[in-house]
């Protein structure tokens, strides 16, 4: 998609105007799916002087969907949360910094669940997200809106986070790929903190090549993120292997979920991979460790949102008052559930009942993790334990956190991660998840190349 | 935990009714934490006591990963 749009523009065969005007109708035209929370399209002008005179890049002049937690200049981020509903940035995420160098378009600010805590994009204030695949199923989350902009042809590619697998799962969810690097891979400068140690900005495409191409342009070292690392570009390259399917994974997800991946990674044996089954045994620990630290790093984080420094402001008596009451008016109920769920797990009493055995589990993780992959090229599972939920379905906090079970190992562990989108004899949304060994994005889209040429 | 959430409020500097506070379902969300309970694990690996300024200075050069990864939260915490 996005070569095919570089060559047409190159080629003088549409102008970034009028492509830029195809796809604003295209979202026009499709404001149920409450995909968008901001609409931009600016800097046509400059993106089509670079074009004239020959010096376009790979994403001058092309539209880019943003996830609305991903800081924006003199643009609307509102982390789809009532507290920053007019809250503008005078910053660029790093990621914005690096795509403004190519003239790229931002087309808008995608809906997300606020603060990017959820995995249905249902929780936003500004409301849900329709999943135009399927559109009685939720979109999935937290990055759902850049999802179903893909799904939907509203965007050709986008940008999400991923925390706990908000980039991979929606992509799943609304049939697209869903690319989560490895920790440090892209700056996370910019990106407005939820779980620092655990989240990622990630891509959703519609193609692996796709995913590539964003990736070489927005990943590298930064002085604003000490975690960032310095890395190579990647590439599409002929590749073979070895690959595990750790049981524990299928085990945990619905029968005909299980089948489906189990079916396509046996069919890569024609293409020299060896298939093997094996084991990852502390999986069943993954979501209460995940959520012991993503809600203990929340909490610490979301601590920002004053009323005074940032957004909105209720009255107040006093400070103390201001504070409170703008907290309390203007987070969710999920937002203050994380919050308090990381102060119950950081207090006194609890901190080693929790926070430390949560700790614990990270590293028994990244240790069976580490070890599986001096056998094994790339580990293979479903993205998500089941189908998409029914778009009304009333899911407990409980419920809900379980979904999550087979996309927080990889933020747990900062392995890359790409889940590859099929489908089910019933028509519904499977995603197929690789990990892979640290920094080995290229390896992990050349498999996910092999799927999307072969098989899907 | 009635008490535990009034602490947790004002540690939180939220203020909950009392029906947000069963919305929160928050006794339903520390026991599911409390599955952890049940994991014994200890981490055999020593590694070598680094002060800030040296995580800092090699967090940039050292292309390790298990390295970077272990160094990452001592840093954000």
């Amino acid at each position: 998609m996005i070569k095919a749009l570089r060559n047409a523009l190159d080629q003088r065969k549409i102008s970034v105007c009028e492509l830029c005007s195809e796809y604003k109708k295209s979202i026009e035209a499709n404001t149920s799916l409450n995909a968008f929370i901001t609409l931009d399209f600016s800097g046509i002008k400059q993106a089509q002087l670079l074009i004239d005179k020959n010096e376009a890049s790979m994403f001058t002049g092309i539209p880019v969907a943003v996830k609305d937690n991903i800081i924006t200049k003199g643009i609307k981020t509102t982390c789809a949360s009532k507290i920053l509903s007019d809250f503008i940035p005078d910053y660029d995420a790093y990621v914005i910094q690096a795509l403004k160098k190519q003239r790229y378009i931002l087309s808008g600010k995608t809906n997300m669940d606020e603060f990017a805590m959820g995995n249905t994009s249902r929780l936003s204030y500004f409301g849900p997200v329709k999943n135009p695949t399927h559109p009685t199923l939720v979109a999935g989350g937290s990055s759902g809106g850049s999802a179903a902009a893909v799904a939907a042809g509203l965007s050709p590619i986008a940008l999400g986070s991923d925390t706990g697998g908000s980039v991979r799962q929606p992509a799943a969810f609304c049939g697209c790929f869903g690319l989560k690097p490895t920790y440090g891979k892209i700056s996370r400068s910019g990106l407005t903190a939820f779980a620092s140690s655990l989240e990622q900005i990630g891509i959703i495409s519609s193609s692996s090549e796709d995913a590539l191409f964003m990736l070489n342009a927005i990943s590298g070292s930064d002085k604003n993120d000490m975690t960032s690392a310095v890395s190579s570009d990647c590439k599409i390259c002929d590749i073979k292997g070895k690959i595990g399917l750790p049981k524990e994974f299928f085990d945990f997800s619905d029968v005909e979920i299980a089948a489906v991946v189990e079916a396509m990674v046996k069919k890569l044996e024609k293409h020299g991979f060896t298939v093997e089954y094996c084991s990852i045994s502390s999986l069943k620990y993954a979501v209460s460790a995940y959520y012991i630290i993503s809600s203990a790093e929340a909490a610490s984080n979301l601590s920002r949102f004053d009323g005074i420094k940032y957004g909105s402001s209720e009255n107040g008596i006093d400070f103390y008052d201001i504070v409170t009451n703008t907290r309390s008016m203007d987070f969710s109920t999920e937002v203050k559930r994380r919050i308090m769920l990381g102060n119950y797990v950081l207090s006194g009493g609890f901190y080693e009942k929790y926070y430390l055995k949560a700790q614990n589990v990270q590293k028994k993780l990244k240790h069976e993790f580490s070890e599986l992959f001096k056998t094994y090229d790339f580990l293979i599972t479903p993205t998500a334990p089941s189908f998409p939920p029914k778009a009304n379905a009333e899911l407990s906090p409980a419920q809900s956190y379980n979904a999550d079970i087979l996309t927080v190992p990889a933020n747990l562990t900062g392995l890359p991660c790409l889940s590859v989108p099929c489908t089910a004899s019933s028509g519904l949304p499977v995603g197929i998840s690789i990990t892979g060994k640290p920094f080995s994005e290229s390896e992990l889209l050349s498999l996910g190349h092999i799927f999307e040429k072969r098989y899907i | 935990m009635k008490n535990i959430l009034q602490q947790l409020s004002a540690l939180s500097a939220l203020k909950l009714s009392k029906s947000e506070i069963k919305d929160l379902s928050f006794s339903d969300i520390s026991s599911f934490a409390d599955n952890i309970n049940e994991f014994e694990y200890t981490d055999q690996s020593q590694t070598k006591a680094l002060s800030f300024s040296d995580l800092r200075a090699d967090i940039h050069t050292n292309t390790d990963f298990s390295f970077r990864i272990n160094a990452i939260p001592r840093i954000l915490s």
